[in-house]
């Protein structure tokens, strides 16, 4: 697979049952968050071939042959960049805890159908949890870049 | 000395902690790793009560990988079990594990570590508990009954504490009354689920212990664990590094962080601990659970003579430090506090059950307090014909009526309980409300509105509750050699931005940009003394203590400006990092003066200390220090207020409740970043509409966990939860320096409340009682369906 353009291999020892998330972190992207462990919460969200997965119910071996992304690989992203100001403007972060996936499931969002109305917004990021803000600040952020973008 | 100017209090200043944290350069507790690191993973009880058996750990230690396994009574004789300082509590005496009972599924009774968190988690499995069942006590009902067996055996029943008091005639009261409201409400168990789970690392070096944690309270933490492993509180040094939230579930000190830190001096090696979801859910700590039988009597005209509150909370096992019962406290102390009656009377008992312990989740205990007043006005109102508007009106203190003293003794000095409330009614278009609502119903659809008007304590003391610290805090402000400033505070965050607010503080109080102040929190070897963030204390209590430490630095500055330049300091202020005089013409740069402080004698006055540093300890002076001959006492720091109206809409065929309008008026005095107050409401509001529409902590009657992940306990999601329109108010506290109030925990006070009031009104057309916070679809529908006369088994949990 790719992590974040580069090619990895895993190692002869890979213990098959390792979750894609646990293998990022090992290789020290902590951006990528344990937390619920079970596909619900997302902050352990990352891109696998462009689109967002929930790495810690994919299995490091189901990622083989794709391209895997995490927040780290994106870092010279015009329109990540465009988010992080927005989320910054708007205090859509609080603990910073579910941040990197959010940030990855707006990305994505934006890519595919950059719709600003509350609504679509609310749908594009209903698989990752926010405890701290009550989201209203960051789907205020992502409707700012999404217009941004449109006009 | 001429008071600063106020350039940077007030601003929405973005914060400065988010760029790290956007980059996904946040470090939290596993974000942490060392050389030689080991992990731990707990066995914990399969079984909600029983004896223990010696525990099978063989199977474990022959595992692959595995270091170290130990069991609760392996390591009886090394520490000593968690400290007991509150006397009028019933002991208990638990231990980092389990010695020979385990009373909740989850509770921790040994412990395994290896090299790897995969190799400890599988080993964990191997150890056979060989626990030996005892009869479980599910609910406080049943562990009050006289039969039950008793979960502390040298106890006499199960109660950890029983108390009861009377403020004015409440006798009297009660006889003059011309109606009285007698209703039973619940507030169901809930947890706080911070996204980051509970974690910690220690590590040992033979002389000094570091931990790492994940917590709302390093010096507590440090100072529990020094006792437990009788270690002098020195050797010692919690650190916390970013924190993934908390709410209160971090206040506690935990068993298992206490045994990480023995782990690691008896290995000698550095030992993680990172909790899954599973584990968190069962075995931290739980909130609510609480049951208040509350009578309040009143006139024809609708006034409050008084109220009599009966309590029954349901606090678990109760092995939770500092205590599982401060909440109940809170709720019994404050039930009347923005009424005017000063006749009021409590009972409250807090039983224990085979449930995980109680423990602090924002709100604690006020939400209850709100949620059974606002109710009980709504049945009053009902019973009398009167509008719910108006009966707040005549109950609630205005403006007109400060300052109050509250029937249990907390004084309201400044604030706009009522006013905020009628601006929110307004905002809200309450007035022209029932129109719509007939509108509505013609067409089928059950809307309806409701409020909550509440003044919330914050800053409280911690000393009563929890038998160390009064309400205390602390600052150490060091103005460097170039002008810039170094500050470090007491209080430790989790999330909610204290560098960038108390940068905001110290900004205006020396006169600085807020880029050229620095601050440091988290690490008991920086920073002074302090009891935490929680009871929504920090801004008045680290914002009083830099106030404190810059006023004692000005002064300094000043003397020593006036040293430097031989002139009479007369009206001198700090601006734009220098001294200037009453035109604003320059005196000093506060680089020259530093230069001065630490050159010492040669350019100081005769007799000054070198140095620009300053300490400040400070505790509110509106905080009583003992109550009065009648039991009446000022418990808290500061009173604000907040007013919610919510508007919703019903679907009775599916229990839906649909938010449609979310109105919060509030009043913190002096807000310091407005940014981060509105981050407060809204974060504070979804944790009160998710403990009232979607979050339940379920156990079987088995006593087993059916909530034990987020996929059966719910949080709600974007889709869920509204946009929420803010309006401010401002009085400014006169107690405190700076005119802060505590704010954070208001959200989670008024949304049971006003959402449920809104429920009982939409639902007016059923006869549907709401006396339960318990509103997810499934109860709604419950409750309609019974109104209708089709009565319908639950399809989740018990019914309470």
């Amino acid at each position: 697979m790719t992590i974040n353009g580069a090619e990895v291999a895993l190692p002869d020892d890979h213990e098959p049952r390792t979750s894609l998330g646990h293998l990022l972190r090992g290789f020290g992207l902590t951006s990528v968050k344990m937390a619920c462990e079970q596909g619900i919460c997302g902050a352990c969200t990352v891109l696998v071939d462009g689109l967002p997965a929930k790495s810690c119910i994919v299995l490091a071996v189901q990622a083989a042959g794709h391209e895997v992304t995490t927040l780290e690989g994106h870092a010279d992203d015009p329109q990540l960049e465009r988010l992080r100001v927005a989320f910054h403007e708007t205090h859509a972060l609080q603990c910073g805890f579910c941040t990197p996936g959010m940030l990855l499931s707006a990305l994505c969002y934006l890519r595919s159908s950059p719709d600003p109305r509350e609504g679509a917004i609310r749908d594009a990021i209903s698989g990752d949890l926010c405890r701290c803000t009550g989201y209203q600040p960051i789907v205020e952020a992502i409707e700012r870049v999404a217009r941004a973008g449109i006009s | 000395v001429t008071l600063p100017r106020r350039r940077w209090v007030g601003r929405p200043l973005l914060r400065r902690e988010d760029r790290r944290l956007l980059e996904g350069r946040g470090r939290y507790v596993d974000d942490i790793d060392l050389p030689g690191l080991l992990h731990v993973r707990f066995a914990r009880s399969p079984l909600p009560h029983g004896l223990l058996g010696g525990s099978d750990t063989a199977a474990a230690r022959a595992a692959a990988g595995v270091i170290a396994v130990v069991t609760g009574s392996d390591i009886a004789k090394d520490v000593a079990p968690f400290p007991q300082r509150l006397t009028f509590l019933r002991p208990i005496t638990y231990h980092p594990l389990a010695v020979e009972r385990v009373r909740f599924v989850g509770e921790p009774f040994a412990a395994v570590v290896a090299a790897s968190e995969v190799a400890a988690e599988d080993a964990a499995e191997l150890v056979d508990a060989a626990i030996d069942p005892l009869p479980v006590l599910m609910s406080a009902t049943d562990a009050l009954a006289s039969s039950a067996p008793r979960l502390y055996p040298e106890w006499e029943d199960n109660v950890l504490v029983h108390r009861s008091a009377s403020y004015g005639d409440v006798e009297g009261a009660f006889a003059a009354a011309d109606v009285v409201i007698d209703e039973t409400f619940h507030m169901q168990r809930q947890a706080a689920v911070p996204l980051e789970t509970r974690g910690c690392v220690a590590s040992y070096d033979g002389n000094l212990l570091t931990i790492w944690s994940s917590t709302q309270m390093p010096h507590f933490l440090r100072s529990t664990v020094a006792e437990i492993l009788r270690v002098p509180e020195a050797r010692v040094r919690v650190i916390v590094p970013d924190v993934g939230g908390g709410f209160g579930l971090k206040y506690q000190v935990y068993r298992e962080e206490a045994l990480v830190a023995y782990l690691t001096m008896r290995l000698g090696r550095p030992v993680k601990w990172r909790e899954d979801i599973r584990e968190h859910l069962a075995a931290s700590t739980h909130a609510r659970d609480k049951t208040v039988r509350c009578e309040m009597a009143a006139t024809a005209d609708g006034r409050i003579l008084g109220l009599r509150a009966s309590i029954v909370v349901d606090v678990g096992s109760a092995m939770a430090f500092p205590y599982s019962h401060g909440s109940t406290l809170v709720l019994a102390g404050g039930l009347p506090l923005a009424l005017k009656t000063e006749n009021y009377a409590y009972d409250y008992r807090c039983v224990v059950t085979n449930k995980a312990p109680v423990g602090a989740y924002r709100g604690f205990g006020n939400n209850m307090r709100v949620f059974v007043i606002e109710r009980s006005l709504d049945l009053l109102a009902e019973r009398l014909g009167m509008d719910r508007a108006e009966i707040r009106r005549r109950n609630v203190v205005s403006r007109a009526d400060l300052p109050y003293r509250s029937a249990t003794g907390t004084r309201i000095t400044t604030g706009t309980v009522l006013e905020a409330l009628e601006k929110g009614l307004d905002l809200a278009a309450y007035a022209g409300f029932a129109d719509r609502q007939r509108t509505a119903r013609a067409e089928g659809r059950y809307i309806g509105i409701g409020s909550a008007s509440f003044a919330e304590t914050a800053a409280p003391r911690f000393f009563e509750m929890a038998g160390a610290g009064g309400a205390i805090d602390s600052a150490k402000v060091r103005i460097e050699q170039d002008g810039s400033a170094s500050v470090a505070i007491g209080v430790s965050p989790q999330g909610q931005g204290h560098e960038t607010m108390i940068a905001q503080v110290v900004a205006d109080e020396l006169g600085l940009d807020p880029d050229a102040v620095a601050v440091r929190h988290g690490d008991t070897a920086v920073a002074p003394y302090g009891i935490g963030a929680w009871g929504s204390r920090s801004a008045v209590v680290a914002g009083g203590a830099a106030i404190m430490a810059c006023g004692r630095l000005r002064e300094k500055v000043l003397t020593i400006a006036a040293h430097l330049t031989q002139r009479a300091p007369e009206r001198w202020r700090l601006e734009d990092g220098r001294v200037v005089d009453r035109d604003g013409q320059a005196i000093a740069s506060l680089r020259e003066i530093a230069d001065a402080a630490y050159a010492g004698r040669a350019r100081l006055p005769a007799e000054m200390e070198p140095g620009l540093e300053a300490t400040a300890y400070f505790e509110p002076a509106s905080v009583d220090a003992k109550p009065d001959a009648e039991g009446r006492a000022m418990r808290h720091g500061t009173v604000s207020n907040q007013a919610h109206v919510v508007t919703v809409e019903v679907v009775p065929a599916t229990g839906e409740v649909r938010i449609l309008d979310y109105v919060v008026v509030h009043d913190c005095g002096t807000m310091i970043n407005p940014l981060m107050v509105d981050g407060q409401i809204r974060g504070g509001v979804f944790q009160g509409i998710a403990g009232t529409l979607h979050e339940e902590i379920v156990y079987d009657e088995d006593g087993q966990l059916l909530t034990g992940s987020l996929i059966e306990y719910h949080v709600p999601t974007a889709k869920e939860i509204p946009s929420v329109r803010i309006e401010h108010l401002s009085s400014p506290d006169t107690t405190v320096p700076g005119g802060f109030k505590g704010m954070a925990e208001g959200g989670t006070i008024g949304a049971p409340a006003a959402i449920a009031s809104a429920v009982a009104d939409a639902l007016r057309p059923f006869d549907v009682n709401i006396t339960t916070t318990a509103l997810s679809p499934i109860k709604l529908w419950q409750l309609i369906e019974r109104s209708r006369g089709r009565a319908r088994e639950p399809a989740l949990g018990r019914e309470k």
